[in-house]
């Protein structure tokens, strides 16, 4: 631990979910167990046997963006997710950052997907040749950060940064260093994807699809549910959250990465478990100090058998609660961690656990485990955990902690 | 504040423009490259072109910098891959059955991994099984400097001890039918640079020599067409790097296309050195998400040659209007630019503590 860093903490935050758009919808949901999975529909479905995606159907960006016009410039989905997002943070965390040099750091797995399944359908369709300008210009998914930086007027560090479905906690732990390091003293962390046919399809054709719902740690598990939106977090320098008399939700303390180096697929319980080790000392705390971990938790048989196993690997055979917010959202991707960041933010201002929804029986093979099953739990939480681990051996462990 | 040094790098350059039977169009190729010798049929067969690339400037880059990835280092060492979408040929392929109404899922799972961005980066960790913090950069044409902002910054906050950071690009149907529907550009280019990136003195307690310093990075939100915007995230960057703009002996700079932005380019840069511009388009054309790294490899070869000359003449060149720095911008006309400054290896600029301190100080001038 380098102890002569600035301190971190929150003070914003801007989800845009299936369970809900802003934080109190999004608490609110999390706290009650509300399930924003159902058959997709953002895509033609048929002849997919399994249907069930998290969309965020309710989407309107035009309500929520100040700056940036939908349709007047060809923004992705997913650049409009993460650039509301941006705006529900500053927002919440009562912040204009016009002008300033406040720095936006985004990730995403795979940006903006349902614009390259246009070109390609139309390319299938036609053959090859020019593809639609207007879709061909929303491609690029450095537009993520670029989106949530136009939309709040910043004029400091802007990247955007890929890590599969660990990019959120990536984002958050760039955005940490750079706060922590002096090159900023506000930042907009976050991430966003977008539900697509593409990766539906590699998902099912993997096995690694739910039927109907998303059971994280369950003896019947049996798979994801690929979900999609933004999420964002204002992360923000102590000193300068307090000069101004912010509301602090969270101090972030520290994260670390990993990377497997062996399989593009397969999680590896080696690798997650020196993650989460790291990710302790750099924060400066110890195994029986974390009173809540935001699990990965994606529902298939593999991750899920090898979280618990990293996670008991550093915990013990008694890990602290461990609950998956996939079970309710599906698994948002790129946005997925940043959802997880802020579960954690709101678990330790609001002091309760969010639950794993759709859950019947813990797998009697993860012995040990509290999933926090179907219902949110009223509890103290000082220290949280967040987990995030992605195809191609990328994990990031994010650790969070009320302020002291 | 500690120095970020160069101590190995390697650059896949294409070559002259052809016209590929397969293509309508003209483009710069990285000819010879043969992937199933370097990393056998299987991968070859199922890691798209700009991942090949990739992996192959890793090796080089480690080769150059006489580092080995072994068990007593492999979980310091990271890798920082830049690029635009991962790989538009490597999710056409996969995606591409999907549409068949009967069976959309019957998709080949072997190249699902493709569909993420960090496909590059990825494999290159599993090639050389390197376990350090292993990140994407996804920066359209200011990839590569991005990938070198990351990689100094994880250096900084002591994530890992080693960084491989760069990035590629690839010549293919989709990639290049894309392309050139989305930007007015040169023809469309492929390759790949890696920078073997460490903290000075981890570098030369490993006995490894740099080759040059990184002095400063800087990836900005900004009005692309704005040249006083674009100047002063230049002269920020060069002031946080301790370097004076007259001590900059090549500045490498890529067209966008964009008439306004291209003017505002140039009138920042011209206005801030009396150095050449390089535009590489001529002999590259326009390699988009590797472009920034290619030219940075080209900047550090050209500082090493200052290095050496100064050297010649009596001593490394420290003083402070001697030649013994270069930087590459890179301007992304969507609203962003890179900046990345190196200096001579035996550069001592007395660098201010902190990036945001140098910023501050020069806002109150």
């Amino acid at each position: 631990m380098v102890s002569t860093r600035r301190r971190v903490v929150i003070t914003g935050l801007g989800p845009v979910s299936s369970v809900g758009i802003g934080i109190a919808q999004f608490s609110a949901s999390i706290r009650d167990g509300k399930c924003g999975t159902k058959p997709v529909e953002s895509f033609d479905a048929t002849g997919f046997l399994r249907k069930a995606g998290g969309e965020v159907s309710d989407f309107r960006p035009g309500d929520i963006l100040r700056r940036l016009v939908p349709d007047a410039a060809p923004w992705g989905r997913s650049a409009l997710f993460v650039a509301s997002a941006a705006r529900l943070a500053a927002d919440d965390a009562g912040l204009d950052l016009n002008g300033s040099r406040a720095a936006v750091v985004m990730g995403t797995t795979s940006g903006e997907t349902p614009a390259i399944v246009a070109m390609v359908e139309r390319w299938r369709r036609d053959g090859w040749g020019s593809p639609d300008r207007w879709t061909a210009a929303q491609v690029p998914a450095s537009k993520l950060g670029l989106a949530a930086a136009q939309e709040l007027g910043t004029k400091g560090e802007v990247i955007t940064l890929g890590a599969a479905c660990a990019a959120g906690n990536y984002a958050l732990g760039y955005a940490y260093d750079l706060l922590s390091l002096g090159a900023a003293d506000i930042a907009v962390a976050g991430g966003a994807d977008s539900v697509d046919r593409f990766t539906h399809a590699g998902f099912h054709r993997t096995g690694a699809l739910a039927a109907d719902v998303c059971r994280p740690f369950d003896a019947e598990r049996d798979g994801v549910v690929p979900g999609e939106g933004g999420a964002a977090l204002i992360l923000e320098e102590l000193d300068h959250a307090l000069a101004r008399g912010a509301r602090i939700y969270a101090e972030l303390l520290g994260y670390a990465m990993t990377c497997d180096g062996k399989s593009p697929v397969a999680p590896d319980a080696e690798s997650i478990a020196r993650c989460i080790r790291t990710a302790h000392h750099r924060a400066g705390v110890t195994p029986d100090q974390v009173d809540y971990i935001c699990a990965h938790g994606t529902g298939t048989r593999l991750n899920d058998s090898v979280e618990a196993e990293a996670v008991r690997a550093v915990f013990g055979q008694k890990p602290p609660p461990m609950s998956a917010i996939k079970s309710m959202l599906g698994h948002a991707m790129g946005a997925a961690a940043g959802f997880g960041g802020i579960a954690c933010a709101v678990s330790i201002s609001a002091g309760f656990l969010p639950p794993t929804l759709n859950h019947r029986i813990t797998d009697p093979d993860l012995t040990g485990l509290d999933v926090v099953p179907n219902h949110s739990r009223e509890e103290k939480v000082r220290i949280a955990q967040n987990n995030g681990f992605g195809f191609g051996g990328n994990n990031a462990v994010v650790i969070l902690g009320s302020v002291r | 504040m500690t120095a970020i040094v160069i101590t190995g790098m390697a650059s896949l350059d294409p070559g002259p423009a052809t016209t590929p039977a397969e293509l309508p169009l003209r483009v710069h190729r990285v000819e010879p490259f043969d992937p199933e010798a370097m990393f056998g049929r299987r991968v070859a067969r199922f890691k798209h072109r700009s991942t090949l690339l990739a992996m192959a400037a890793c090796d080089a880059a480690l080769v150059d910098a006489g580092l080995k990835v072994t068990d007593d280092n492999r979980d310091a060492i990271g890798i920082t891959m830049g690029t635009t979408t991962g790989s538009v040929s490597g999710i056409t392929e996969f995606g591409m059955s999907s549409f068949d109404a009967a069976r959309p899922f019957v998709v080949n799972a072997g190249r699902f991994p493709n569909m993420g961005l960090n496909a590059a980066a990825a494999a290159a960790a599993i090639h050389l099984r390197a376990k350090g913090a292993n990140t994407t950069v996804v920066g359209g044409p200011l990839a590569g400097v991005g990938a070198l902002r990351h990689a100094e910054i994880t250096l900084r906050a002591e994530h890992a001890d080693m960084m491989l950071a760069g990035a590629s690009e690839e010549v293919s149907g989709p990639a290049v039918w894309w392309a050139g529907s989305v930007r007015a550009t040169a023809a469309a280019g492929e390759g790949a640079a890696v920078f073997v990136l460490e903290r000075r003195e981890s570098a030369e307690a490993a006995g490894r020599t740099p080759i040059a310093r990184l002095g400063a990075t800087a990836v900005r939100a900004v009005d692309p067409a704005d040249a006083t915007e674009l100047a002063e995230a230049v002269s920020q960057t060069l002031a946080a790097a301790g370097i004076d703009p007259a001590a900059v002996g090549l500045v490498a700079v890529r067209a966008t296309g964009v008439a306004a932005v291209d003017r505002a380019q140039r009138t920042a840069l011209e206005g801030l050195f009396t150095a050449p511009l390089l535009w590489s388009e001529d002999d590259m054309g326009d390699c988009y998400s590797a472009h920034s790294a290619l030219q940075m490899a080209r900047v550090i070869a050209h500082v090493t040659r200052q290095d050496a000359a100064g050297a010649a003449a009596g001593g490394p060149g420290q003083s402070g209007t001697a030649e013994r720095a270069g930087l590459v911008v890179a301007v992304d006309p969507d609203g962003a630019v890179g900046v990345a400054v190196v200096a001579t290896a035996h550069d001592d600029a007395v660098v201010p503590a902190t990036t945001e301190l140098s910023i501050k100080e020069l806002i109150h001038e």
